[in-house]
């Protein structure tokens, strides 16, 4: 069921991967096309995630936090799902980032329900 | 307000709102608006808003306030729906809208090309905005407040100050030593942020006035909407700082965030990182490559992906003959 909704993000254009990552950097689902998940592309995410945090953390309440990191052909984007959850979108640079949005908002509900 | 009929969606765009009348001279149907966490829409008919609605939580703005809610920011991300004739009656009906002329069936619905990251015209002065309550998205036009950062209390950020504050005048940093024919680091300059008063232009004093290039394509940067404070930092000291934050816990948490930049980029084989943002609630943390530097930016949330990547790519266009020369 989890992968059946990260799949909607698979679909949207140019978008590579999706995974649904705890907030220590554990991977709790994750799907792709087009591109490989190695131990260190895995490494890399968690970092991002632990990372990330700490450094949210600097600012007053530990607020949630988004993340977007772009590279020359690719970009990550790290939205919170809830407290300790959060959904990593691989995309390509061509690929629409307010649609991915949407696509976050219409689904985080439905994700969260199901971690 | 009930949901409108669907449409065929035509694909999301980013442009000012203004855009949106200018480019829809034959579309008929709904621009759904996404502005952050509120949704809301047009209702066009060949070029003409029927009507605007938006809604953020409980708060409900409608017509010209929804309208002046939209134009408020440079950039907005809508999708294009096109409606069937029935659809575009149904949905009439829905705004409670009489409309006694008939619609025809649609020809290609918009004109011109269509760009994500469209450059918006430079807008006049904006009037005064409605805006729903809790949204400290909208800077005001103008805003004396207090700065929020002082000298006792450095350990945690609070987000972003409005911009339009007399920042307390600072003296220059002194001298710092670099090693001889070290070219790459220019000595730190301090730049007050301009200072926007009604009817009557403050004068305030400038700790050092500087004709260096970079630091006025940096106060050109600083002076865009949403833009709170930027930075220029390296692994060791802040080159330039400009803007309304304490420039020692911008830089600390740009440096976090570089730490794990400058982790990940190996693990990947995507090449040198572009730019990473941070989004919380009180705004966006950006951190970037800048020659030999970093460049950090701290905006308000009006600011969205789209246009801090188009920010930053103007800046490194600007940049490119100077680099030639």
């Amino acid at each position: 069921m989890l992968k059946k909704i990260l799949n909607k993000f698979l679909i949207l254009h140019d978008v590579r991967g999706v995974i649904v990552v705890r907030e220590d950097g554990g991977i709790v689902e994750s799907i792709k096309s087009g591109m490989e998940y190695d131990d260190a592309f895995m490494a890399a995410v968690s970092t991002l995630v632990v990372g990330s945090k700490a450094t949210a953390d600097t600012f007053e309440n530990s607020p949630a936090f988004m993340v977007f990191m772009e590279f020359p052909d690719y970009f990550l984007l790290l939205a919170p799902l809830n407290k300790e959850f959060f959904l990593l979108v691989i995309a390509q640079n061509t690929a629409n980032i307010g649609q991915i949005n949407q696509e976050v908002k219409k689904n985080k509900e439905d994700l969260v329900a199901l971690l | 307000m009930k949901a409108l009929p669907e449409g065929k969606s035509l694909g999301w765009m980013q442009a000012p709102a203004s855009w949106i009348g200018s480019h829809t001279v034959r579309f008929i149907g709904v621009v759904r608006v996404v502005i952050q966490d509120g949704e809301g829409f047009i209702l066009i008919k060949k070029g003409k808003p029927l009507f605007h609605y938006f809604k953020q939580g409980t708060i409900e703005l409608k017509g010209h306030t929804a309208l002046d809610y939209f134009n408020s920011h440079p950039v907005i991300e809508f999708n294009l729906c096109k409606y069937t004739p029935d659809e575009f009656a149904w949905a009439l009906k829905l705004c409670n809208i009489e409309d006694h002329e008939p619609v025809v069936p649609q020809e290609p619905a918009v004109s011109g090309p269509v760009a994500r990251d469209h450059n918006p015209p430079s807008r006049p002065a904006d009037p005064p905005v409605a805006k729903p309550p809790g949204d400290t998205r909208i800077t005001d036009p103008v805003v004396v407040s207090p700065p929020v950062h002082t000298v006792g209390k450095r350990a945690a950020v609070s987000g972003p100050v409005a911009r339009d504050h007399n920042p307390p005048s600072r003296p220059a940093d002194p001298p710092v030593t670099k090693p001889p024919g070290d070219t790459r680091i220019t000595d730190p300059v301090v730049v007050s942020p301009p200072v926007h008063t009604v009817g009557k232009r403050a004068v305030v004093p400038q700790p050092v006035v500087s004709d260096d290039p970079e630091v006025t394509i940096i106060s050109q940067i600083r002076d865009l909407d949403g833009i709170v404070a930027i930075a220029v930092f390296n692994d060791n000291r802040n080159v330039i700082m400009i803007g309304d934050a304490d420039s020692e816990v911008l830089v600390k948490i740009a440096r976090k965030m570089l730490e794990t930049a400058k982790k990940i980029t190996p693990l990947l084989t995507w090449g040198p990182f572009v730019h990473m943002t941070l989004q919380v609630k009180e705004g966006n943390m950006i951190i970037a490559p800048y020659h030999e530097n970093y460049l950090c930016l701290l905006t308000t949330r009006t600011i969205n992906i789209g246009h801090i990547r188009r920010i930053l790519r103007d800046l490194q266009q600007k940049d490119a003959p100077q680099r030639v020369s």
